[in-house]
């Protein structure tokens, strides 16, 4: 079913709405939030808290893209449920693929605000080329493992480390160039 | 405090899309199949209505044709302008796209699939500008005219971005072989337009057009030869031109060597990059290019096997704890090395020996 066909289902309140969603980004959206939270229990509850919030979301909200609306929202949730589970330590699995950002995002200027390097991360997906932008944005918007992302592009995981590992620096240098890396 | 979560979360949609929507090989499903199917039929019945298309006729429609658009019936009146039949059963099609005084790209350049069953190989030069090669192994197929490359996507093993290099067509995977895509990648006027600015009015012929030589092999032993002439208007439209074509010896960039694969590449930066330094820091021990290639390949072998990553290797000077602890093996015929990489702080070490004074070598242990 397409995306505004579900919509409409989501707007004239029919449940079976849901049963849509979850046919056609249930996977998606449930591997999203293993990968953050690192058991399939915690990742369904997320899952169905997603579809609970776009059921209360939608309308009025009209999501331009159904896809990067209800993985976002799971991705949020995922995190969320994270944290707590890091603050009561029921969970010491560690949040590796977004630590690797370290080298390029942490040591900003204090002055610079998020919106700021927020606009210059999507300008600098916009240069480089399209397969290493879907590595990136698998590794640390959908928290990928290397070994699903080698799976993905057919690569030796090595080779997904290292590609990564280049397109960090890009990143480096492209933020410093710009002022925001000190 | 900077929130790395929350800045990675801010990343477009249409990037989320792009990735979300990214299928490996191994995703082939029927809609991929069909859509294929459906393809390759349009394009056979566009040849048959325009089998004298060799030549590019005069395009009527480019300023309709310059619109963004996702219409598919639109896409395909506009493949049937630019197809050339040049064998029996082997089709080029041309897609074309726009470049801006800026050197932006409207869409893409150049966009060429060659199609046809009984080709062997493909041997692509190009003359000024640079080319890559796709194919479509993840299956993933995409017919919108913003995706470019005539609705095929990725093929890591085969990319390639270089002004020369053979095509294999592959027997054993009857999906991709006949749909192999090549994007004309101008880097160089593009880098004249952004960063000398200058007008596309500006440039010489010479910087302003390109050929792409294709030599084709095909399974019976016979070949065929075609040029793709590429020509960037005033106003950015790509314009191109297929015919049969002869090589000549005036022809000097189609007797340029192959380039490599990006894989290729990739692999032999790492493995050279990490030997230099082993040959300057090899210290008080003998060993020629060919034995470091062979700890080298056995440190990675190993370093592969349990998945870690490696970005440096140094031979240790200091190497006496282990010579004692591996009594059979006096010092010319062990190495320790200290390998690094991501998740190694601190840095790890691998034992190395020899029995055979290094013409054979084995890991003897690793660890911190």
């Amino acid at each position: 079913m397409e995306d505004n066909q579900i919509i409409n289902l989501f707007n004239c309140r029919q449940e079976s709405a849901i049963k849509e969603l979850s046919d056609k980004y249930g996977n998606l959206c449930s591997k999203i939030a293993k990968n953050i939270l690192g058991n399939s229990c915690d990742a369904e509850e997320c899952v169905n808290d997603a579809y609970l919030a776009v059921w209360n979301s939608v309308p009025p909200t009209q999501p331009e893209s159904l896809l990067a609306y209800v993985c976002g929202i799971t991705r949020k949730i995922a995190i969320k449920k994270l944290e707590y589970n890091i603050a009561k330590k029921r969970n010491n699995y560690f949040d590796l693929p977004i630590n690797e950002l370290d080298e390029c995002l942490s040591v900003t200027k204090e002055e610079i605000g998020n919106e700021h390097i927020e606009s210059l991360l999507n300008e600098f997906l916009a240069t480089i080329d399209q397969k290493s932008r879907i590595m990136f944005v698998r590794r640390y918007w959908y928290e990928d493992s290397i070994s699903d992302i080698a799976k993905l592009f057919k690569l030796r995981d090595n080779t997904v480390s290292v590609k990564l590992n280049r397109i960090r620096s890009k990143l480096k240098k492209f933020l410093e160039e710009r002022g925001v890396l000190i | 405090m900077i929130n790395k979560r929350e800045i990675i979360g801010k990343i477009e949609n249409k990037y989320i899309e792009e990735a979300g929507f990214y299928k490996g090989k191994s995703k082939k499903n029927l809609y991929a199949v069909l859509t294929v199917a459906a393809a390759i039929v349009l394009i056979i019945g566009v040849l048959v209505l325009y089998n004298n298309g060799l030549v590019d006729k005069e395009n009527t429609r480019d300023s309709e044709l310059n619109e963004e658009s996702n219409d598919l019936t639109r896409y395909y009146n506009y493949l049937d302008e630019v197809t050339g039949d040049i064998y029996n059963g082997t089709q080029i099609v041309v897609s074309t796209g726009r470049i801006t005084n800026e050197g932006d790209l409207e869409r893409f350049a150049l966009s060429l699939c060659l199609k046809g069953e009984d080709i062997e190989s493909v041997r692509f030069s190009c003359q000024n500008q640079y080319i890559t090669f796709t194919s479509p192994s993840c299956g993933f197929v995409d017919c919108s005219l913003e995706r470019a490359h005539c609705g095929l996507e990725c093929g890591q093993d085969y990319w390639r971005m270089n002004k020369n290099f053979t095509i294999y067509y592959d027997k054993e995977d009857e999906y991709s072989s006949e749909n192999y895509v090549l994007t004309w990648n101008p880097s160089e006027l593009l880098n004249l337009l952004e960063e000398e600015s200058l007008n596309i009015a500006d440039l010489s012929e010479e910087q302003r057009s390109d050929k792409i030589v294709m030599e084709i092999e095909f399974e019976d032993g016979t070949t065929e030869c075609a040029v793709l002439n590429i020509r960037v208007e005033d106003d950015g439209q790509v314009g191109r031109l297929i015919e049969k074509y002869t090589v000549t010896d005036a022809d000097e960039f189609v007797f340029r060597e192959d380039g490599k694969s990006e894989q290729q590449l990739l692999e032999e930066e790492l493995e050279t990059a990490i030997l230099c330094q082993e040959v300057v820091n090899s210290g008080s021990k003998i060993l020629d290019y060919k034995q470091l290639s062979l700890i080298y390949e056995s440190a990675m072998e190993y370093y592969d096997k349990i998945g870690y990553f490696v970005t440096d290797m140094t031979i240790s000077e200091d190497d006496s704890t282990s010579e004692s602890y591996y009594e059979q093996y006096d010092e010319t015929n062990i190495v320790v090395i200290v390998v690094e990489g991501p998740g190694m702080d601190p840095a790890r070490h691998i034992v190395v020996g020899t029995e055979d004074d290094w013409n054979t070598c084995e890991v003897l242990s690793e660890g911190y």
